[in-house]
């Protein structure tokens, strides 16, 4: 693709600038069952997106198919959208800046399609042999990802950079008479030769094996801790209070409330898309701004939202370096990246220790469905187990917990210290909180 | 598109080597979405997709690849690289492909993508003034308006060659209702394998005033409350229940691999005699339809259950080779990214003889769920949950005060025992169902239905 023809003719039809993006992703999985290679996937796909200003305007199109000799009519197309829209902020490409840039040492070593074929082989058995209550092994797959990302604009603005991950993944069925349980679990692998299996192992047929004999309790509102993998999914579905988008639009109950004591003081989040703890980090957004290191909330007071270059302007207020696309064809909005609920000082088992009597969160379902946003009010299917005595009791299942999150992050009594990124980019460690209700029999 | 000639020498090469069948997708598809936020056109995006998947089976195995570069060597290459993975091998088989003509049961009179953008802004301008002028409490509306056109080409080893086109237009209206710090949401948002012509039977106005009739008994609701009894779910997207707690699992994707509940049982009584469902993805211009499925097979009308008995699963032609069945017309996918498998199309309960008046008889205590939101299951234990998004609770057979923040939760198997009634008041609403092969179309529905008994999550604790 000739980017400056393109950049030339976007100018000369009196457009204010224009914008390329293009990403290219390939992967490679493999999924084994039943002692044979069950699926194998190879893939590569060039995306290339482009954005334009015309009087103070942005329109966009996506493409998978695109020619040099496209862009006459490609600018057209741009130009009749951008006269259709009456947004009353202007909008804005941006121009180059200056950052120094972090790097994550991550040593990946691509494995061949035998080292894997043998090591889902190999893990297929372990996993059969571990306990004769695994019944089935579902999924059980590798996959690798390479992704690439380039933004060139009109404004001179010109970087690159790469991202790539390698995963394992097993899904096990365990079962005692007509008790049935499931767990899923993921891992990264830096190096497959030098992965430990029987650990990767013991975690994921423990977790089912855990979840047998479980069964619902009576409704009631009882103290409860989200386990952080619980806790992480709910925090996902609620960090869009932060968008400097859903604020503008006043969809965020955190509209006006900035400065604000809005959570316990227990409570401190940080956004931080150049941590190298997590698996990624972004130098730049996908509008090609600068990240950087900022606290959301400190100590349960709402300090900072996330902004794009749109939505900054919107409020009148600067970018974040949050302006991340959803796939290379969708428009930019705001995301976090590596945000986190900063840990406290307990392990879980001593926040159980300090609850006493109560009900630890495992496992949520349903958030897709279950949540509502705009009041924050949830009510969700979970599972776990009932903390008796500050040890674990009864295993639990099918029973709903809802709460209103803004509420619920008020009644914070302790959080832990077991936050572990994985292969997230939202994270949070275990919760304690003082009390749910908890639907069941 | 590729020529016949291309397809037959890239099919040619899938089988010089140890596979038995190889199929090749093509696509070719514009999409465009148009966001309004307060009557002003926020955003509209544009975005041409093209590309191709092959894949090739030995047995049960599967090789897949996808790539947008569609010249001759790159395609070339993906395919040996995919071959390999069967270990190496030299077969000569000649492919000759047919192109079979398929007859479009889906008209489209406007198509979507080639109106004017005016054309359609101006729906989305009257969803908003419709929402916006039901009372003064509604805060805000916004709205979104969802085009596709895509072409498919499917070819493979049995010589068969197969074009479609599906269309598709959906308009989301949601209004924002404010009392004080009280603030709710409602939303609309219908759709059809149409053009835009669908919106002159279901107008904008409708949609924007569905969404803030919701909204507004929203900010009257109490809290719901908790614990087992007997729900009343409404028609129309209350069909979400079955698509969830046993659609899912009727699925050949779990049913094949001995994962869901109701592997092994086609014969027996699986629901209580009242319940009859059926997945159609023939219903002409229905949201979930579409001529030929995503391996080229024509579309079907399934009876899944009757009267309570397990008739069929659904099929795709992999899982099919496993369960030794033929395929239904079953295979889906989101776009030659995804390699297809068993999906539903328009899933629904058959229409009962009860009025839905009778339904409340006997209710001394219960909930009337009006609106539902989507939902999840896990096949393998039959467990599934989903949201209420507008209830109203029964009191001794009376539908008395909306309450809000409830969820069901409950056991596939068990519930579909506990269907106790069945009413005569059928209609089917859209939605988006994610599964492996991608996020697709497909049409819930059912007359309203009586549980028995199911499990409420709600905050309230008396």
């Amino acid at each position: 693709m000739n980017k400056q023809a393109w950049i030339q003719c976007a100018l000369e039809k009196g457009m204010d600038s224009l914008e390329i993006y293009q990403s290219l992703s390939s992967r490679r999985s493999m999924t084994w069952y039943e002692g044979k290679l069950d699926t194998l996937t190879n893939s590569r796909v060039m995306g290339t997106s482009i954005r334009g200003v015309y009087q103070d305007k942005m329109a966009n199109m996506a493409f998978e198919k695109i020619a040099d000799e496209d862009k006459e009519k490609v600018i057209d197309q741009l130009i009749e959208q951008a006269k259709l829209l009456s947004t009353k902020e202007p909008d804005q490409i941006r121009e180059p800046e200056s950052f120094e840039i972090v790097k994550k040492e991550t040593k990946w070593v691509r494995p061949s399609n035998e080292l894997v074929q043998q090591t889902l082989q190999d893990l297929e058995q372990k996993l059969k042999a571990y306990d004769s209550r695994i019944l089935q092994v579902n999924e059980l797959g590798y996959e690798e990802a390479f992704g690439s990302r380039c933004i060139t604009n009109s404004l001179g603005l010109d970087v690159q950079d790469e991202d790539q991950m390698q995963i394992l993944m097993a899904y096990v069925v365990a079962g005692q008479g007509e008790d049935v349980q499931v767990n899923y679990e993921v891992e990264i692998v830096e190096d497959l030769a030098r992965f430990d299996l029987d650990a990767f192992v013991k975690k994921v047929c423990d977790k089912a094996l855990e979840k047998l004999q479980a069964s619902s309790i009576p409704s009631q509102s009882m103290p409860v801790i989200f386990e952080s993998e619980a806790m992480t999914s709910l925090f996902e579905s609620f960090v869009g209070l932060f968008n400097g988008e859903l604020l503008y639009k006043g969809i965020s109950c955190l509209k006006d409330k900035m400065n604000e004591k809005i959570f316990s003081d227990k409570i401190t989040i940080v956004d931080d898309p150049r941590n190298t703890d997590a698996l990624s980090i972004a130098n730049f957004d996908d509008e090609g701004c600068p990240t950087y290191r900022k606290t959301l909330v400190e100590q349960g007071v709402f300090v900072q939202a996330l902004h794009s270059t749109k939505t900054a302007n919107c409020m009148h207020t600067q970018s974040t370096g949050n302006g991340f696309k959803s796939g290379y064809a969708s428009t930019v909005g705001v995301s976090p990246m590596n945000c986190q609920i900063i840990p406290g000082n307990h392990s879980l088992e001593e926040l159980c220790q300090i609850m006493n009597d109560g009900l630890v969160i495992t496992d949520l379902q349903g958030l897709h469905a279950g949540i509502d946003f705009v009041s924050t009010n949830f009510s969700l299917q979970a599972s776990g187990y009932l903390v008796k005595e500050g040890k674990r009791s009864q295993s639990v299942t099918l029973i709903t917990v809802a709460a209103n999150f803004m509420e619920l992050m008020r009644s914070v009594m302790e959080v832990g210290n077991d936050l572990d990124w994985s292969y997230h980019t939202i994270k949070s460690p275990s919760i304690y909180f003082e009390k749910c209700a908890i639907s069941g029999e | 598109m590729l020529s016949k000639e291309e397809c037959e020498v890239l099919l040619q090469r899938c089988l010089k080597g140890n596979a038995d069948f190889a199929e090749i997708f093509e696509e070719d598809t514009v999409s465009e979405g148009i966001s309004m936020v307060e009557g002003e056109i926020e955003e509209v995006n544009r975005i041409v997709r093209a590309g191709v998947g092959i894949r090739l089976y030995k047995d049960v195995q599967s090789v897949y690849g996808y790539t947008n570069e569609l010249d001759m060597n790159s395609l070339n290459a993906l395919i040996d690289g995919l071959r390999d993975a069967f270990g190496q091998a030299d077969h000569d088989k000649e492919i000759h492909l047919e192109r079979v003509e398929i007859e479009n049961r889906h008209p489209v009179v406007i198509d979507p993508i080639e109106a004017p953008l005016s054309q359609k802004t101006q729906l989305l301008m009257e969803g908003y003034q419709a929402a916006k002028k039901q009372d003064k409490r509604i805060v805000k509306v916004t709205g979104s308006l969802s085009n596709v056109h895509q072409n498919v080409q499917i070819a493979n080893t049995q010589g068969r060659l197969v074009q479609d086109t599906r269309v598709r237009t959906r308009l989301a209206i949601s209004a924002y209702a404010q009392e004080g710090e009280n603030m709710q949401s409602g939303s609309d948002s219908p759709g059809a394998s149409q053009g835009l012509e669908f919106y002159e039977t279901r107008t904008p106005e409708s949609i924007g005033k569905e969404a803030a009739r919701s909204a507004l008994v929203l900010l009257e609701a109490q809290d719901c409350p908790s614990g087992k009894m007997p729900v009343i779910i409404d028609n129309g997207f209350g069909g979400v229940i079955f698509h969830e707690a046993c659609g899912h699992s009727l699925e050949a994707t779990s049913v094949a691999k001995n994962q869901s509940v109701f592997t092994g049982k086609l014969g027996q009584a699986i629901a209580n005699s009242c319940v009859t469902a059926i997945d159609d993805g023939t219903i002409p211009n229905a949201w979930g339809s579409e001529n030929v499925d995503d391996e080229g097979f024509p579309q079907q009308k399934r009876v899944l259950i009757r009267n309570g008995i397990l008739e069929n699963y659904m099929v795709d032609r992999l899982n099919g080779r496993r369960m030794n069945q033929p395929s239904t017309g079953s295979a889906r996918r989101q776009s030659y990214k995804f390699e297809p498998t068993s999906r539903m199309t328009n899933t629904y309960i058959a229409p009962g003889k009860d009025k839905f008046e009778d339904l409340f008889e006997g209710i001394e205590k219960g909930l009337y769920a009006r609106k539902m939101g989507g939902g999840s299951v896990n096949p393998q234990t039959g467990e599934f949950n989903f949201a209420v998004n507008e209830g109203y609770l029964i009191e001794n057979g009376k539908i008395t005060k909306p309450v809000k923040g409830a969820s069901l939760i409950g056991n596939g198997k068990e519930i579909l025992m506990d269907i106790d009634r069945v009413s005569d008041n059928l209609s089917r609403a859209q939605g988006m169902c994610g599964s492996s092969s991608g996020s697709i179309p497909v049409d819930v529905g059912q007359p309203a239905i009586r549980v028995s008994k199911i499990t409420v999550g709600g905050t309230a604790h008396e």
